[in-house]
């Protein structure tokens, strides 16, 4: 691990992450916006379900995830910056390693809400329909799962030694 | 009643007790005798039907008429004002309001007080997660809650998922205003913790202005679509949100930038 660590940090892109300040302060922005963007669309879909909400079909609520999707892509992309930047601060870092625990979960979470047939269950509920108790634990999981990774990305600077 | 018959109690020719199968004009005339027992001894079903139908017409035509967001507007409005202008007189260089040395030291030292009392330092000596990383990741969950949640609306206001209508995403806005609360908390610890250095940096500033443009913004919104939903002659007249939900987008982003800077500033 600490070899591959070694490796990245050798690479061109890496001393570009770290040598000008100004894509790692670019890259925390963007970070932080598609945090936003990923939460609040999936977090729009996991309240409907939960019943917090309930004057939308989840179909229209759903067509949102998309949306999350994309937040969630900009995350991977900056994220993946941020560890060639400094790998050597993420690899032993028990926080990172709880988050990335906590997004393999809450990506185990979104398949088996598909696979399993729950999301085609919900697709053609109403407005004010109350969504079936198997939706709701996926939408309960997701939300824990989520803030999660929230709470320990958070948590990089302080249970490790990253900034 | 166990062979799974129909018997309704008070029908002329269906005694409750009998088991006895009705059918054809029994079970029409037992169906009539039933509704008149029930439902026709006071009130004429048809007189009931018109009054639920007239209150409910009546409350959903009732006019919203937005005091409290007119508040929070002017209110947030006002301090966003006030911030910009100080901050951009500040940036040139013009001294607007000379304040006497002794005020500014007070200023300072009331700063400095702050960041010396017992909670602060808590906040900053605290090595337990509900010290000043706990507050930094509430304050980071209220921010995903706030901008999350205005994205989504805004998203919806801007076309995106038309399968919903557009005022069926109001209740969001509650969320919204909650994280705001959770932020707004959270932030006044974060600046009790290190008052002087935040005071001093015009970013802080900047923040603040943005945040209080972007409440203004949300609640702009928000009022719209209450009256949207409370007068159906508005009901298909969108045309001003897309402005309101670019504005609150770029404002949100804008804000997260500003605050991210902070951490980088000093």
């Amino acid at each position: 691990m600490h070899a591959f660590a070694l490796w990245v940090k050798s690479t061109d892109l890496s001393w570009m992450v770290t040598h000008y300040s100004w894509v790692w302060a670019t890259c925390e922005v963007l970070h932080f916006i598609g945090m936003s963007i990923l939460f609040g669309c999936i977090g729009a879909l996991d309240l409907r379900m939960l019943g917090w909400w309930k004057s939308s079909p989840v179909a229209g609520v759903n067509a949102l995830v998309r949306w999350g999707a994309l937040g969630f892509g900009i995350n991977v992309v900056t994220g993946l910056l941020f560890f060639v930047g400094e790998p050597l601060q993420y690899v032993d870092n028990p926080a990172f390693r709880f988050k990335m625990l906590f997004l393999g979960l809450a990506g185990w979470n979104v398949l088996l809400f598909y696979v399993t047939g729950v999301a085609d269950q919900v697709e053609s509920l109403e407005p004010h329909d109350d969504s079936p108790f198997s939706a709701k634990v996926f939408a309960a999981t997701s939300l824990f799962l989520w803030t999660g990774v929230i709470f320990f990305g958070r948590m990089l600077p302080y249970l490790g030694g990253s900034f | 009643m166990e062979d799974g018959h129909l018997s309704l109690r008070g029908a002329p020719h269906a005694s409750p007790w009998s088991n006895e199968p009705i059918a054809g004009d029994g079970l029409d005339q037992a169906i009539d005798e039933t509704m008149r027992r029930y439902f026709m001894r006071h009130d004429p079903p048809a007189l009931a039907y018109a009054k639920v139908l007239e209150a409910t017409r009546r409350t959903s035509t009732t006019r919203y008429d937005g005091a409290l967001h007119s508040w929070i507007i002017g209110a947030s409005s006002a301090v966003a004002a006030m911030l910009l202008v100080n901050l951009v007189w500040q940036l040139l260089g013009v001294t607007a309001a000379q304040v006497s040395a002794d005020t500014a030291a007070r200023g300072a030292l009331f700063l400095v007080w702050l960041t010396h009392t017992e909670f602060a330092r808590w906040i900053n000596e605290s090595e337990s997660v509900f010290g000043y990383s706990g507050i930094l990741f509430l304050h980071t969950f209220g921010l995903a809650i706030v901008v999350g949640f205005s994205t989504a609306i805004d998203l919806r206001l801007l076309g995106a998922a038309s399968r919903m209508s557009v005022t069926a995403i109001r209740p969001l806005f509650r969320y919204v205003w909650l994280g705001f609360c959770v932020n707004a908390l959270s932030g006044a610890m974060l600046f009790a913790a290190d008052a002087p250095r935040k005071a001093e940096n015009p970013l802080f500033e900047l923040k603040l202005a943005l945040v209080a443009i972007g409440v203004a913004v949300m609640a702009v919104i928000q009022r719209r679509l209450l009256q949207a939903e409370s007068d159906v002659s508005r009901r298909d007249s969108h045309s001003g949100f897309r402005v309101l939900a670019i504005a609150s987008l770029l404002i949100w982003a804008a804000a997260i930038a500003a605050g991210r800077l902070l951490a980088y500033a000093f």
